[in-house]
């Protein structure tokens, strides 16, 4: 097993609704790709909160926010940022859910649910943190990964 | 109506353990027999991973789409030859998106535009800003449960109605946005798509949904046709026109069987929503006609208001629109 990547990225509010790209390499055609990834913190609770959840509300529900819950029925908020995939020759699926912490195994018969299974090409790849929602003044996003290199390639 | 089409009741957002729900595939399509439903969308949140698992001619159908789950709106794509990218869709470049997805011979539609949006549901509000609505082939103006239940359909209805006021031909749906077996929280409905009759496949939905023969329905079907059989989705000539209103309640009920239902009246609109006909449905009543002049360059579509599940004179159904020359 080889490491191919491993790192932290603290990713802040201003990085809300876009893309952060992380590459890496790999050298030969691989037999298996294991993804470690987790992010904390995950929840924003409290006044905070509640006072962003009813700007949300109000923004988007506009004259007709009484026919909505109270700001605190939406609470925790949460900091979503997913993970999705390319390898050297396209898009291979993304991690959509709400799990801060993940493990995902890519082989050519099998993948974790939301990629798909097939060829680990040699080449540039690129995982991608998605950040959907980022409610807390930062989030630490550690990711992991490994890859098992095909037989014969030493 | 013409014997070689049949209205098959459809559900056109799905989701599995590819993305957030908990039905796997073959739970979610076990689940959508059980209820009845001829056809599905599997529309997970931006991936096609859940694809490989379905069966060759499945029951139900099956049109493979992914939910375009961007920072900016929540946007069915379905059978799109290849992958187009979601991620860097911007609020601005979005008609160059769905020109690809076009290209590739895939559908665009809008799903529950006035979802509360980012952090409360991230992307869900729809902000991006549509040029060119050519390029969006339906609309879901009824998202998760019937529309006494979610504020936000009504919004959606108007959003549609301004659409078609504007001169462009978008189907509406419905979008259940189902994520798993348990009851959704709300009482349900669904989109009825008018196909060849035959088995139904993702090819004869997808034809369906482009071409506007839709009905969406809390209970029984309802629709309506001209007397020589055109229907939603039809340009006919303008003129006086004898109407058929059609309910058939021996076909998929959305909601919870147990519950009332009972139609009261059908209503036909044409342009800005103005009324042109108000037709009182007495009980056991099937079929209702009405001879209406069908002015030039305009569009018609059809509602039926009742009681259900405990609300009385609300709405159960709307149709796509038809057209005249």
């Amino acid at each position: 097993m080889k490491t191919v990547l491993e790192t932290t990225v603290r990713v802040t509010p201003a990085q809300e609704k876009t893309n952060l790209v992380l590459p890496f390499t790999l050298a030969e055609e691989a037999r298996q790709l294991k993804i470690i990834y987790s992010y904390a913190p995950k929840h924003l609770d409290g006044e905070a909160a509640a006072e962003a959840a009813e700007n949300c509300l109000l923004r988007d529900a506009g004259e007709y926010r009484a026919q909505y819950p109270a700001a605190e029925t939406f609470l925790p908020l949460k900091n979503l940022i997913t993970l999705s995939l390319d390898d050297p020759n396209g898009y291979r699926g993304a991690a959509h859910r709400q799990a801060d912490s993940q493990v995902h195994i890519v082989t050519e018969t099998t993948a974790s649910h939301g990629f798909s299974a097939g060829k680990l090409p040699a080449g540039d790849w690129r995982l991608v943190l998605n950040v959907h929602a980022l409610v807390t003044p930062f989030c630490d996003c550690r990711v992991k990964i490994e890859v098992e290199e095909a037989v014969g390639n030493g | 109506m013409d014997k070689a089409k049949k209205w098959f009741p459809c559900e056109l957002h799905c989701h599995t353990v590819h993305s957030d729900g908990d039905f796997t595939v073959e739970t979610l399509l076990q689940t959508a027999r059980e209820r009845g439903l001829d056809g599905i969308c599997l529309t997970d949140h931006n991936t096609m991973a859940g694809w490989a698992e379905i069966p060759t001619d499945s029951t139900p159908a099956v049109l493979c789409g992914m939910e375009w789950t961007t920072y900016f709106g929540h946007m069915p794509v379905l059978d799109c030859r290849e992958y187009v990218d979601w991620r860097d869709a911007t609020i601005e470049n979005i008609d160059e998106k769905l020109r690809a997805v076009h290209d590739r011979g895939g559908l665009c539609g809008m799903a529950h535009p006035y979802q509360i949006g980012t952090p409360i549901c991230t992307g869900g509000f729809w902000e991006f800003q549509v040029k060119d609505y050519t390029l969006l082939d339906y609309i879901e103006v009824w998202a998760e449960g019937a529309p006494y239940y979610n504020a936000a359909n009504s919004r959606a209805q108007k959003k549609w109605q301004s659409l078609l006021d504007a001169g462009y031909h978008i189907a509406p749906t419905m979008g259940r946005d189902w994520h798993r077996p348990t009851k959704n929280r709300y009482p349900t409905a669904c989109t009825y798509l008018l196909c060849p009759t035959g088995a139904l496949t993702p090819e004869k939905m997808k034809i369906a949904l482009k071409t506007g023969r839709t009905s969406v329905c809390v209970g029984p079907l309802f629709y309506f046709e001209t007397a020589s059989g055109a229907t939603v989705g039809d340009t006919v000539p303008a003129g006086e026109t004898e109407l058929r209103f059609c309910l058939d309640d021996t076909r998929y009920r959305g909601c919870n069987p147990e519950n009332q239902f009972l139609p009261r009246e059908i209503r036909l609109l044409t342009n800005g929503g103005e009324s042109v006909l108000c037709l009182p449905v007495a009980a056991g009543e099937n079929t209702c006609t009405a001879t209406v002049h069908l002015e030039r360059n305009r569009y018609y579509r059809a509602e039926l208001w009742g009681d259900t599940d405990g609300k009385p004179n609300t709405q159960l159904a709307l149709t796509a629109a038809m057209y005249t020359e």
